[in-house]
């Protein structure tokens, strides 16, 4: 068995530890791993009450990387995440010394992440793109792997602070955690309740999850699949009334990245034009700005993809 | 390793083929389709209306469609990375595709990922088939189409004997066309210079007429029409073949004229004829440096004339009795003078107005023999036979006149005007006179006294030389011209004469 088959293992071994403490949410938990595998940051967005912080403790366990978690309030400010310079005094004399906020760990969960102000928001922004914390005139690089695992409220919109686009943008992939059906919901009580559940055991260390993230990246992809990726960001910019604004390169990024860590979640060696159809909506959803007419009209932002992918595979295949 | 590098590129391969294999037959068969569709509506078309090229029209169609169809097909062939993503649409993702596009690269990846690929197919081989998709709905419908052009084809209908008649028409019409435009060309080669601006008028209207003539026939939709243009066409010939000649003798008479006034030297040889001397310009065409510029253009002119003459022997090739009488004319012109009323004897069988020609070359003689080509053009049938009249101007004695009388009957002013004034010169009376002599006729009819020897006559206008009550023309004229047109209108006239009717008529 070669590494990467090896690792392929491990990663899905990772997904069925996962599931012992989440129940359901397969998806939800498929789109984080791949999220994790990208080196990208997750916007989850569910109800309250369904396991989100849950399942980020999980991942942190399962995946053996430092875990913190940041509850967002309108009062938090951006040192409560980043950190700040605190004056210290000892026999040497007295000083500033740099105190790491919450944000210095392998996996944040930001908690309901909109009720903070959106200058607190924008602490985060280069944490999650750069990997670095500025405060004052030094920088400081934070632990790798780095991720930041964002939750939102859909429904409790008073009091909260959208997040800008710029900030949206950095979240590679948008996973909506829908409400658990019967027998989920059941499983959830047996676990939580003491039913009796096997915990969830640690597969990967951090070094181990690099590994895999720099395989992930040797993923092939086929210039026809490329094509399409490509096809279908630019179809995000054609004329379409219920689109008032496409997605940003970053997102072409995100789709490449995410299908190839799907592909080798699948234990393939190269990206399937399927990957591209499931990444888009993760990717897309959140950064297709729509128009005035696409909200009166109830248009969604996953219909605008689904047709995105038809009109595309249809093109395809007419060249094909 | 190599071995899945060897099975991919085996297997893309063959999808290929297959592939465009479907392709080409899809391109074929649809374009076929399109042309055969359009044979059947150019078939059925030819049911209705005329339309001679059908079948070929039909034919090309076809042809072209199967070029167009193996063209569309050959510009649609796909490659290999086209063949392998066809693979990957039997549930392959994308692995051939990406295997086909990294086959040179040798890193561990590309290496699994190629194994990857092959180790799918291999798997999936009894899958991955890929139908021609030609379609039998596709075969059926261009059998059907193919079926019912054929039987279009095949089915009889007036319009398409029409078409075939109406092609012969065009045929024979371009032909004539082509050599009207010999003709002209052969017109517009004479050298004008030496020609009066008279005769440059008159060369421009042969042209004109010919090209009228060409117009003519190129709307000509019958044989009947051909027939009636060739007619005319011939009677514009011999008209064209005439004129030239005389404009040639004219041309030679200026040159003598000219050539005298510079010599101007007393006691010199006696002035040849005009027509010696056209004849002799005729007989010397290779001495061009005594003939100067008008002796070019009266070559040419002669040399026009004789083509003018061919052309109507052309026209009389289908028929082999014409011909021959059209040759004998030809030897009339070549021939000089007396001998030319001899040729022109021949002419007496033609039927057209190759005898007039004659008759010119009657106006050439200086005997009585001239009288019998103007006979002869007596017996031509058209305009041709006016000339003749000349010719009886030219002759000597009653029998000449008669000749003339006879141009007049044929042909338009010249002949008439000509001809009248040669029978007066003839002395003809009103009658002939009746000789009764004593052993003959019938005694109940004489009157008087035998005499005993001595015999009698008397005069009677019921003789059978009595030509009748004379009647003043102005008294007829307008019967004979209503009847005249009566009978155009009948048809009871040759094809082509009744012009020549209705311009005698408005003659007067």
């Amino acid at each position: 068995m070669s590494d990467f088959e090896e690792m392929q293992g491990k990663i899905l071994a990772c997904e069925k530890e996962i599931s012992k403490e989440i129940i359901g949410q397969r998806e939800v938990i498929r789109n984080v791993m791949l999220s994790i595998l990208s080196g990208g940051n997750v916007l989850l967005e569910g109800m309250p009450g369904l396991g989100k912080t849950r399942l980020v403790n999980t991942i942190s366990h399962v995946l053996n990387l430092s875990f913190k978690r940041i509850q967002f309030t309108p009062d938090l400010m951006p040192g409560d995440i980043t950190g700040t310079n605190i004056m210290m005094k000892d026999e040497s004399g007295s000083g500033f010394k740099f105190e790491p906020g919450p944000v210095f760990a392998n996996i944040i969960l930001a908690d309901e992440i909109n009720r903070a102000t959106p200058k607190t928001q924008s602490a985060l922004l280069e944490a999650m793109q750069e990997h670095l914390v500025t405060v004052g005139n030094v920088s400081h690089t934070l632990p790798e792997p780095f991720f930041v695992l964002a939750t939102q409220n859909p429904i409790e919109t008073e009091g909260t602070y959208p997040l800008p686009e710029a900030q949206l943008d950095r979240f590679m992939l948008k996973i909506l955690v829908d409400f658990p059906n019967r027998n989920e919901l059941k499983g959830i009580l047996g676990l939580t309740e003491g039913f009796g559940s096997e915990p969830a055991r640690q597969v990967l260390n951090g070094d181990e999850l690099k590994s895999a993230i720099a395989m992930v990246r040797d993923v092939m992809v086929a210039d026809a699949v490329m094509d399409y990726i490509l096809d279908i960001m630019m179809a995000t910019h054609a004329d379409n009334k219920y689109i008032r604004e496409g997605a940003s390169p970053r997102a072409a990024q995100a789709i490449v990245r995410g299908a190839r860590a799907k592909a080798f979640m699948e234990g393939r060696y190269n990206v399937s034009f399927e990957d591209v159809d499931y990444l888009a909506y993760p990717v897309l959803r959140h950064r297709l700005v729509l128009s005035f007419d696409a909200v009166s009209d109830g248009i969604t932002p996953e219909k605008l993809i689904a047709d995105m992918i038809k009109e595309c595979r249809g093109k395809m295949q007419q060249v094909s | 390793m190599n071995n899945d590098k060897v099975y991919l590129l085996k297997k893309i391969k063959a999808m290929k083929s297959r592939m465009n294999t479907g392709i080409m037959l899809r391109s074929i068969l649809n374009l076929m389709i399109i042309g055969a569709a359009l044979c059947v509506a150019v078939e059925a078309y030819s049911v209705f209306r005329p339309f001679y090229h059908a079948h070929l029209t039909a034919v090309v169609i076809l042809l072209i469609s199967l070029i167009a169809g193996i063209t569309v097909g050959v510009l649609k062939c796909r490659g290999m990375k086209e063949a392998a993503g066809l693979i990957d649409s039997h549930g392959m993702k994308e692995t051939v595709i990406t295997a086909y596009e990294n086959m040179d690269k040798e890193d561990y990846i590309s290496v699994m990922q190629r194994a990857d690929a092959a180790g799918r197919i291999r798997e999936k081989e009894d899958e991955i088939k890929q139908p021609l998709n030609v379609g039998v709905i596709r075969i059926l419908g261009l059998i059907c189409l193919l079926l019912v052009t054929l039987c279009l084809a095949l089915l009889p209908a007036p319009s398409k004997q029409l078409a075939e008649e109406q092609h012969e028409v065009k045929v024979e019409a371009k032909a004539i066309e082509e050599e009207i435009e010999k003709a002209i060309e052969e017109l517009e080669s004479i050298d004008k210079e030496g020609l009066t601006a008279e005769e440059q008028q008159k060369l421009e209207e042969m042209m004109e007429s010919l090209r009228a003539s060409q117009s003519e026939l190129e709307g000509a939709s019958s044989m009947t029409d051909i027939n009636q243009a060739v007619q005319r066409l011939d009677y514009k010939y011999a008209d064209i073949a005439d004129v030239l000649s005389q404009m040639s003798e004219q041309v030679a008479n200026r040159e003598m004229n000219e050539k005298e006034e510079g010599e101007r030297e007393p006691g010199a040889s006696p002035t040849p004829t005009p027509v010696t001397m056209a004849n002799n310009q005729s007989q010397s065409s290779n001495s061009p440096q005594q003939a100067g510029g008008n002796s070019q253009a009266g070559q040419q002119l002669a040399n026009a004339s004789q083509q003018m003459q061919n052309h109507i022997s052309g026209n009389q090739n289908g028929n082999n009795q014409q011909a021959q009488n059209g040759q004998n004319g030809q030897n009339g012109q070549n021939n000089q003078n007396g001998q030319n009323g001899q040729n022109g004897q021949n002419n007496q069988n033609g039927q057209n107005g190759q005898n007039g020609q004659n008759g010119q070359n009657g106006q050439n003689g200086q005997n009585g023999q001239n009288g019998q080509n103007g006979q002869n053009g007596q017996n031509g049938q058209n305009g041709q036979n006016g000339q003749n009249g000349q010719n009886g101007q030219n002759g000597q004695g009653g029998q000449n006149g008669q000749n003339g009388q006879n141009g007049q009957n044929g042909q338009n002013g010249q002949g008439s005007g000509q001809g009248q004034s040669n029978t007066g010169g003839g002395g003809s009376t009103q009658h002939d006179y009746v000789s009764l002599p004593n052993a003959t006729g019938n005694d109940e009819a004489l009157t008087g006294t035998n005499t005993g020897g001595r015999s009698e006559y008397s005069r009677y206008e019921n003789g059978i030389g009595w030509t009748g009550q004379k009647t003043d023309p102005k008294s007829v004229i307008g019967e004979y011209t209503e009847r005249a047109y009566e009978g155009i209108q009948n048809g009871r006239y040759p094809a082509g004469m009744e012009d020549v009717i209705k311009e005698y008529f408005s003659s007067f």
